[in-house]
């Protein structure tokens, strides 16, 4: 593991076992992401981004189980260590930020005793320095004071949201997983959590995962994307090439369906459904709704390709 | 002059203070009109942010709530004062498509059942057959085979299989209006175009209008003919999509755009943007612009009296003193 990686994901395999077989929800995911970047892992719903996330953080639920791979955080493989030593891990070297953020919060506690609790579990300090600490992180996440002492249902959304922002930043975590942070905010609140995010990416140099489906705050928030279809991933490279020049016909896919302000264009309607996941075909796994599918397709399962410094992309037009 | 199939006058509806208990009322929606013709049909957005009124609009529109006051008629009769059959009748012209597609249906019933029961409640088919072709007719029409679909329990759709069942099963109704509360907002991109799209045919070919309720400025851009913009229950700016989304006026109206990612990582965000604490908007007067505390170009006259509606353009009108 090179010393400027934080997280390295290698040949990552996570099946859900189900009594009509193994759903296969992450395919020999290879990812690392280095000190003080943001990477984005884009993909529409069920093709895998939450279950990676979960595998990251050792809590992939059953029936579903990590059948191979290693998880490399800070020179530890993390898979299959025990849950004592896991605990110290999660929060102090890995937090999350889980996606609709505003429900994960405990009603009936308050804000301060919710973030005392996760702090406490970490670190042994005083009372006092536990409310300095706390209006501390209110601060740099944009929070008033009064927060400490209020209830989640006396929050907005984007409020709730920057709690959970500063609960995962309490420890100074070396990689933060952030699950969908903003979906379910409208846009301006949106772009609050997310400059709120980048801030302070920029003043702690912490390294994020940002999972989504919006290509656009991807193109705001990322330094590169990881793109994946059912468990694949199907692209990786820097934000500003992937733009430019995306290379797989699914991240062009991708990229043609967000809808724009600034000119109409025809709503682009793909045909064709994604294979059942417990019995992927033979070929490309983006076969069945790929507009410049080729007999080769069928046949040939293309390997991530370097087309240029830390662009790689899977598909047999660019072997 | 046509009448309208549809008719809102300033219909209000205020929250709270009904009783002791709550001695704060809050305005969820102000004043708000809005005419519907039947002989262009018209896909009408209406948006805004959580808490700007949208939904207690739609609310309002299906006859769930009744409005404070004001009035909302349909086809010329007060939606307060239905009878039981003209209800029925309006039940029946205009339908709903919810959010989530996947929490309005009953897990323990085949799809079938959905589409049987609005057969017998409506009375619209005599026999088996009649219904059977009319199902067949309404899957059709949203892009679905209904013999892959109509014995499967909802658990085995997917999200866009099921949201389109919705969708079919509102047309089955041939409805004049089809309210659609965030029909995209919790899906993805794919699943969005192709909801957009029956939208789309459903508004050209079977002359159904639409009041696409929503909080994304760029659906709304790339569908819908006519826009109105609620800030808090007020409307802050109302008429042609494409001149307000080209053209916006009202600073809100131009926040909202601003904050649009851009799908383009070398054009970021240039300004930071903060918005004051909930306190601060709700302390502030009930008098003036409701925009007032967030508004970058804030000026005395705007906290005492609310901004009337200026004609900025033809068929666009914004409630801003920049521009009376």
């Amino acid at each position: 593991m090179p010393s400027n990686h934080v997280l390295d994901i290698v040949d990552l395999n996570v099946h859900y076992f189900t009594p009509r077989g193994a759903v296969i929800a992450a395919n020999a995911v290879n990812l690392y992401v280095k000190q003080g970047e943001i990477v984005g892992l884009v993909g529409e719903s069920g093709c895998g981004k939450t279950t990676v996330a979960m595998a990251i953080l050792q809590m992939v639920q059953a029936p579903g189980r990590i059948v191979r791979g290693e998880i490399w955080i800070n020179q530890t493989n993390i898979v299959n260590l025990p849950e004592r030593e896991l605990r110290s891990i999660r929060w102090k070297e890995l937090a999350l930020i889980p996606q609709g953020a505003m429900n994960s919060l405990n009603p009936v506690t308050r804000i301060k005793e919710q973030m005392g609790d996760a702090i406490l579990a970490h670190e042994k300090i005083t009372p006092k320095e536990l409310k300095t600490k706390i209006l501390e992180l209110f601060n740099r996440v944009g929070l008033p004071e009064r927060v400490y002492n209020m209830y989640p249902h006396e929050l907005s959304g984007g409020m709730k949201q920057r709690v959970c922002i500063a609960m995962a930043i309490s420890l100074h975590p070396s990689v933060i997983i952030a699950d969908e942070p903003t979906s379910a905010l409208d846009v301006v609140v949106q772009r609050v959590v997310a400059q709120t995010l980048i801030g302070v990416k920029n003043d702690l140099g912490v390294s994020m995962i940002m999972i989504g489906h919006d290509m656009g705050l991807q193109a705001q928030m990322v330094d590169r994307v990881a793109v994946m279809y059912a468990g694949n991933l199907m692209e990786v490279g820097p934000v500003g090439a992937i733009f430019e020049r995306p290379y797989h016909p699914y991240t062009q896919l991708l990229i043609d369906a967000i809808p724009s302000v600034k000119e109409k264009k025809a709503l682009k309607v793909t045909e064709g459904l994604t294979h059942d996941l417990r019995n992927p075909p033979p070929g490309c796994c983006f076969q069945f709704r790929c507009s410049l599918v080729e007999p080769r397709c069928l046949e040939l399962r293309p390997e991530l390709v370097e087309m240029a410094p830390d662009h790689l992309v899977a598909c047999v037009l660019h072997t | 002059m046509e009448q309208p199939i549809l008719s809102i006058q300033n219909a209000t509806k205020l929250y709270g203070g009904e009783l002791v208990s709550s001695p704060k009322t809050i305005v969820a929606l102000d004043r708000f009109s809005l005419d519907i013709y039947e002989s262009q049909a018209k896909i009408i957005t209406i948006a805004g942010e959580s808490g700007s009124g949208k939904t207690t609009l739609a609310n309002l529109v299906l006859g769930f709530l009744n409005c404070t006051s004001g009035m909302i008629s349909y086809k010329g009769i007060d939606l307060a004062k239905m009878t039981r059959d003209q209800r029925r009748m309006y039940r029946k012209e205009v339908q709903a498509i919810f959010q989530d597609p996947y929490e309005v249906y009953n897990p323990f019933y085949r799809v079938s059942h959905i589409f049987n029961m609005v057969v017998r409640h409506f009375k619209l088919a005599r026999n088996m057959r009649e219904a059977e072709s009319l199902i067949e007719e309404a899957m059709k029409v949203v892009g679905l085979r209904s013999e892959e679909i109509l014995e499967k329990y909802p658990h085995q759709l997917s999200g866009g299989q099921r949201q389109r069942v919705m969708v079919g099963r509102a047309y089955m109704l041939h409805p004049r209006l089809i309210v659609a509360d965030e029909p995209v907002s919790a899906v993805d991109a794919s699943l969005r175009a192709m909801i957009l799209d029956i939208m789309l045919r459903l508004r050209n070919q079977q002359k159904i209008s639409f009041l696409y309720i929503t909080h994304d400025l760029s659906t709304a851009y790339q569908i819908s003919d006519a826009m109105y913009v609620l800030f808090q229950g007020t409307t802050v700016e109302r008429g042609v999509t494409s001149k307000i989304i080209e053209n916006p006026k009202h600073p809100y109206v131009q926040e909202l755009i601003d904050s649009i990612p851009v799908p383009d990582p070398k054009v970021k965000w240039d300004t930071n943007i903060s918005l004051p604490s909930e306190e601060e908007m709700r302390k502030k007067t009930s008098v003036g612009c409701r925009f007032y505390p967030r508004c970058p170009k804030r000026m005395d006259v705007c906290i005492q009296a609310f901004p009337e509606m200026v004609k900025v353009d033809e068929d666009h009108e914004v409630a801003c003193y920049l521009y009376q």
